[in-house]
């Protein structure tokens, strides 16, 4: 396990320098929206990624390299590094496969576009995007994640933004649990699943591939999002399976620890990735954090856009 | 903020119902399961008692809430992990600090 206090140190003197975890430049983040249509609609609704699809392949990529050094004398290696990261940007030194960012970057553009197509009015703004701070708050850091919570809150108010659209688990209990409380965000906030449940109409196609669902232990046990995903997987013709320990009885992918401790996270992910993958071909997963865990241990899954986004256009993403 | 994390464990009567839903529990020892948790923090209030592998119990917790579910008393275990980290974090924490100094 490495040092919790050097975790957040470093997570600190990132996020002040960029505002995410990670220190990336923004930039990086914004490759998504490549090749999008019009980004504009209603002023007064806005999606909101948290950034967390796009920074999944990079935390994956890290996680591999901390793995390697983890309990061995080489983990002091990483706390002289979190000493530099104040001067020096980390990703300078990592770089990362096209294909590997591509594959987050597909999912959100595909988000985008099943929203447009479902004709939900919202607007994508850029400015008004952001990292929720929520592994600020998961390791306790509460001071660090309410200052960052009442920045992110003071520019969607100020941008009288009515309605939040979240694509992850982590962003959507941040913003509709957390901010309210931290911040005091009045904002309506809901997952694009909530959204699609109630517009996605029965019977768009028949004899789609079954798939194994894994729920997420924040919708699941958290915020409550159970059945919206089956609804609107059913809906669109897939046959859901539900393995061992699902709905809010779901089993943790070990992602949330995967910084802390890599080898154990990766041990947890192993469990997971059995139960899975006895139950069923392809795994469907809703949060980009399950998806990347299962990946770095070499279990590839569906991310839940890509199949709504096959069945609406009329195919089945490959089973590769 | 001390005060509520206490009574929270204090409630614990130890029956590990919690046990059998935890990831971490399956692939490790004793401590690094929710019942283990909930006993680390108790020991650490009550007892003044802190090592660095309660430090490990309390950090490789997933927060993933599948114990509370099966708790019978219903108490908050995943959330009275994370508060525990921001005692921590806060230097609430008295006792033990050399080890504190060593591990965090």
């Amino acid at each position: 396990m490495f040092r919790p206090g050097k975790l957040i140190e470093l997570l600190e003197s990132n996020m002040a320098r960029t505002g995410n975890p990670l220190g990336l430049k923004r930039s990086l983040l914004s490759e998504w929206l490549r090749g999008l249509p019009d980004l504009k609609g209603r002023d007064d609704t806005i999606l909101f990624t948290g950034l967390m699809y796009q920074l999944t392949p990079y935390i994956e990529l890290s996680t591999k390299y901390l793995q390697k050094i983890e309990n061995s004398s080489l983990e002091k290696l990483f706390y002289f590094y979190v000493k530099l990261s104040k001067y020096v940007n980390p990703y300078r030194f990592l770089t990362l496969r096209g294909s590997d960012m591509e594959r987050y970057s597909e999912s959100l553009r595909r988000i985008f576009l099943i929203l447009k197509k479902s004709g939900i009015d919202f607007t994508y703004r850029e400015d008004l995007d952001g990292y929720s701070g929520i592994l600020l708050y998961d390791l306790g850091d509460d001071s660090a994640f309410s200052s960052h919570a009442q920045e992110i809150s003071d520019l969607l108010e100020n941008a009288d933004v009515k309605k939040i659209i979240t694509v992850d688990p982590h962003t959507t209990y941040a913003l509709k649990v957390l901010y309210p409380e931290y911040s005091g965000l009045k904002v309506e906030v809901a997952s694009y699943l909530e959204i699609l449940a109630d517009v996605i109409d029965k019977g768009r196609m028949e004899n789609l591939n079954e798939v194994v669902i894994h729920d997420s232990c924040y919708y699941a046990r958290y915020l409550d999002i159970i059945e919206h995903p089956r609804k609107i997987l059913e809906n669109m013709g897939y046959r859901v399976v539900e393995p061992e320990n699902s709905r809010e009885m779901t089993s943790c992918c070990g992602g949330p620890i995967e910084s802390i401790s890599p080898v154990f996270s990766r041990e947890i992910a192993e469990s997971r990735i059995e139960e899975l993958s006895s139950a069923g071909k392809k795994a469907v997963t809703m949060c980009p954090i399950c998806m990347g865990n299962f990946e770095r241990c070499g279990f590839s899954t569906h991310d839940i856009s890509d199949l709504i986004f096959g069945g609406m256009n009329g195919s089945e993403p490959s089973q590769e | 903020m001390m005060e509520t994390i206490f009574r929270e464990v204090a409630r614990c009567s130890f029956c590990g119902f919690c046990e059998h839903s935890c990831p971490t529990l399956k692939r490790s020892i004793r401590h690094y399961g929710p019942r283990g948790r909930v006993q680390t923090i108790l020991f650490a209030l009550k007892y003044d008692i802190l090592t660095e592998k309660s430090i490990e119990a309390i950090y490789t917790c997933l927060v993933c809430n599948a114990c509370s579910i099966h708790c019978p008393g219903k108490i908050r275990i995943a959330s009275v992990v994370r508060e525990f980290r921001k005692a921590l974090r806060d230097g609430k924490i008295k006792k033990g600090d050399k080890i504190l100094e060593e591990v965090m």
